[in-house]
């Protein structure tokens, strides 16, 4: 007979919580409990502990190295390893542990992956790259959950009109065009009114001639939010879904639309669509309930960052095409940057603008009255479509921030060549662009010059890397949280300033000492691995801390959403899951760890 | 076939094993010795009048809880739940799936060999006992016990102040050592809560404490 307490209390305990309850049941009679006073000492055996209740501490001889409470594990360290550590754990404050014998704990291990995984990476200090398999189970819809298994497809020797009288026949929106059972093209009804009525091509031309080639498709086992982000991205409306590269079906906007109303491929579209302001105006609230909608969803943050920000940057396309229609076309070539967060793709719902106009002619005259009126439309209208206004003025609406290539250049040379610490930190939001609207080569100019004196201008990594290390992850010497107030007097863990942007930061430094012209963190982790700048090992421990960090504060945001409340970076780590702690206490450790690897790297005296 | 079995004679003989190889040393010490730790639900507090429904125990060696010998029974009783359901949930239908009083009885004596016995506010447990001993085997042994209530209660006058009512219920002393909590009134989670408690109880009295020491202070 089991104790249904000893149960419950398991079923709440990561790695347990994933165990069947048959399962745990059976082990609850495989474990004793004992008490321990305070003072009382254990030394290590081979079995494992679950702090039950009460306060323990890890020692070595020298000193204390950290705190377990109910909860935390000890002595897998000699289950696994058979070697015993030279510490010992004593009982600070009264309290009960569980111990399970070896056997128990070691059939477990080979029964259940995920199990074995847990106490793999507790043991290694990379609690953060474990995720719970209930996580993995219920995270989102699969193509397969959408699409239809039919193909309507002809030959590319065919005729656009053969294809026009099969789309009726079929009653479908596009065709596939295959060879040799491999997928080579699509058509689709606005294809066949922009490329061959609009284009005035005659009924017989060949398909080939006017299909789009070798289209994007996505494979069926992909997840359904993976899909939107491919459509979104392109701005397309059919995905040709494959099967062991085999097209067996086309994914359309309204099979998505179809299973949910707001839909971010339907939310840009519509976006794209709007040439009125007051379109743009009313669009706020969607947003909002989209961003909800993808948090029921359990879409990791990272994705809903990159859909998001597909969002935003077709927000600042649509306002950019109406102060166009409002003021004429521009009088010269001119490309619209964006910074910061919206840069690097991980935008959250309570982002505000951080952008800036690049033009091909220096601003004097009838040309700096155009752009005035045109960022002040723009960068209005954002703010008017929910997007603030930056309070620290970095916004095209400035007048500082509208500068020729030249005048860009000799303000980055500044900030490159005499860096003033303070003016460097201020700027360094400066270092993450991306292009959103106008003129790529002209962009592309600014970047690569920008990119080329940031390499190896050793003095301003220095700067640079001792900026991004100035700001500690909240772990104190016990590894306890610390906490700290934010200006509406609620307590918690900064988990934007003490937390991610201690990643962003650090990756940047890396990022441009390599010269990489990627801006995302997750893309230029990737890079710095690759080019062999970061080992493999500190890439997935460096991503698996983001992700960690990020997927928290989404859903610490996703609440006061809901809540209505105002958006907060701040969390209360009382509301964490035990597995969260954890998992959180590592990413903050990892972080440690890597800015003193940056120290050592970037800030020996020069 | 099992006829023998009812004869008080040979049934007498299994009280007198027991009370044969029943030998605990009063003077070894409490921090190591074996207890049993039982709770009973019954059909209300008047042993001669009411019945035994369900019985929970787990066992104590060498200070820890060994969750294995955990054990759960309900017992056949011989009338009606009554009234009693309201503070243990066990209907009629339930308790009828239970073992016979008997075999309870015979399981009990054999896992209390060598152990000691440890109830919260455990006269009702003996009374129970012993009655049940008595109707079934003619004859009861000389059980004694160890009540994790009047441990609680010898600290407590010892500090000395007044005992508030309902400070001695289970609940309550766990509460006071910051042990979790169990559910009320299931047999074997109330003597899995006794059991936490007396290992409490235990690590408070020191490692020099004596059994003679703890059924003292039972008394």
């Amino acid at each position: 007979m089991q104790i249904q307490e000893v149960v419950t209390f398991l079923q709440q305990t990561p790695p347990f919580d994933d165990l069947a309850p048959h399962v745990l049941e059976s082990l609850c009679r495989e474990l004793t409990v004992v008490y321990f006073a305070s003072g009382e000492e254990q030394q290590p055996e081979p079995q494992l502990m679950l702090i039950r209740s009460g306060l323990f501490a890890l020692h070595t001889e020298q000193q204390r190295l950290t705190h377990l409470q109910t909860g935390d594990y000890y002595g897998y360290q000699l289950l696994l390893t058979g070697l015993a550590d030279p510490d010992t754990i004593r009982c600070e404050e009264d309290g009960l542990v569980y111990f399970f014998p070896q056997e128990s704990f070691d059939k477990l291990r080979h029964q259940y992956k995920n199990f074995d995984l847990f106490f793999q990476r507790l043991f290694s200090r990379r609690l953060h790259l474990y995720q719970s398999s209930q996580q993995q189970n219920t995270s989102t819809l699969k193509v397969a959950d959408f699409v239809t298994r039919r193909t309507v497809s002809i030959d590319c020797q065919d005729t656009v009109q053969q294809a026009a009288l099969l789309m009726t026949a079929q009653r479908v929106s596009c065709v596939l065009i295959k060879q040799d059972e491999k997928l080579i093209g699509i058509l689709t009804d606005r294809d066949l009114r922009s490329r061959v009525l609009a284009k005035n091509l005659s009924a017989s031309t060949c398909v080939s001639q006017v299909m789009t080639k070798t289209p994007h498709s996505i494979d069926i086992d992909c997840f359904a939010f993976e899909a939107i982000q491919q459509m979104s991205q392109h701005n397309i409306h059919h995905l040709p879904v494959t099967e062991q590269d085999k097209p067996i079906g086309v994914l359309t906007t309204t099979d998505l639309i179809r299973s949910q109303q707001e839909h971010p491929v339907f939310l840009i579209s519509h976006i794209h669509r709007q040439h009125q302001a007051a379109g743009l105006q009313a669009i706020t609230p969607q947003i909002q309930q989209l961003a909800l909608q993808l948090a029921e969803q359990h879409i990791p943050s990272y994705e809903v960052s990159s859909i998001l920000t597909s969002i935003m940057d077709a927000l600042v396309q649509s306002w950019l095409n109406i102060a166009e229609q409002q003021l004429g076309p521009a009088p010269c070539v001119y490309s619209w940057l964006v910074f910061g967060s919206q840069a690097r793709r991980d935008m959250l719902p309570s982002a505000d603008q951080d952008n800036a106009l690049l033009l091909e002619k220096e601003p004097s005259g009838a040309i700096a009255e155009y752009f005035s009126a045109l960022a002040d439309i723009v960068c209005h209208g954002l703010a008017s479509s929910g997007q603030a206004l930056c309070d620290g003025q970095i916004m095209a609406a400035n007048p500082e921030l509208r500068l020729s290539l030249k005048g860009w250049s000799n303000r980055f040379a500044k900030w490159l060549n005499t860096p003033d610490p303070q003016a460097l930190l201020n700027s360094s939001i400066f270092f993450d662009m991306r292009l959103v609207h106008g003129s790529k080569g002209l962009f592309n100019v600014l970047h690569e010059d920008v990119l080329a004196r940031c390499k190896n201008n050793e003095l301003f990594l220095y700067h640079l890397a001792k900026n991004a290390t100035e700001r500690q992850p909240p772990l104190g010497f016990f590894k306890h949280f610390l906490l700290e107030q934010d200006g509406r007097q609620r307590k918690g863990l900064d988990l934007k300033k003490r937390g991610i942007s201690l990643v962003t930061d650090l990756v940047r430094v890396y990022a441009l000492s390599a010269g990489i012209q990627a801006v995302n963190t997750r893309e230029r982790l990737a890079l710095l691995q690759q080019q062999a700048v970061l080992t493999q090992r500190q890439q997935q421990n460096l991503l698996g801390a983001l992700d960690v960090l990020a997927n928290l504060r989404w859903q610490l945001q996703a609440q006061d959403m809901q809540r209505g409340r105002h958006l907060s970076n701040l969390l209360d780590p009382s509301q964490l899951s035990l597995l969260q702690r954890h998992q959180l206490k590592d990413a903050f450790a990892v972080l440690s760890d890597e800015q003193q690897i940056l120290r050592q790297r970037f800030c020996r005296e020069l | 076939m099992w006829n023998w079995l009812k004869k008080p004679v040979a049934v007498h003989q299994l009280v007198v094993d027991f009370e044969k190889d029943y030998n605990l040393d009063k003077q070894s010490l409490a921090s190591k010795a074996n207890y049993l730790v039982l709770d009973f639900e019954t059909t209300g507090l008047d042993s001669k009048k009411h019945h035994i429904v369900s019985a929970g125990w787990v066992k104590i060696t060498g200070g820890k809880i060994h969750l294995n010998s955990a054990r759960y029974q309900l017992v056949r009783s011989p009338a009606s739940v009554g009234q009693s359901a309201v503070i243990h949930g066990l209907h009629n239908t339930e308790v009828q799936q239970g073992i016979e009083l008997e075999d309870l009885l015979r399981l009990l004596l054999q896992e209390l060999t060598g152990a000691v016995l440890v109830s919260h506010h455990s006269a009702l447990e003996l009374n129970f006992l012993k009655q049940s001993c008595q109707n079934c085997f003619g004859r009861s042994p000389a059980f004694k016990a160890v009540d994790t209530l009047k441990l609680e209660l010898y600290k407590m006058r010892l500090k000395g102040g007044p005992v508030a009512q309902n400070s001695l219920s289970l609940s309550a002393c766990l509460a006071r050592y910051h042990l979790p909590e169990v559910t009320e009134h299931h047999a074997l989670s109330d003597a899995f809560g006794c059991a936490q408690l007396l290992l409490a109880q235990l690590k408070s009295r020191g490692t020099s404490c004596t059994l003679a020491e703890l059924f003292q202070q039972s008394r």
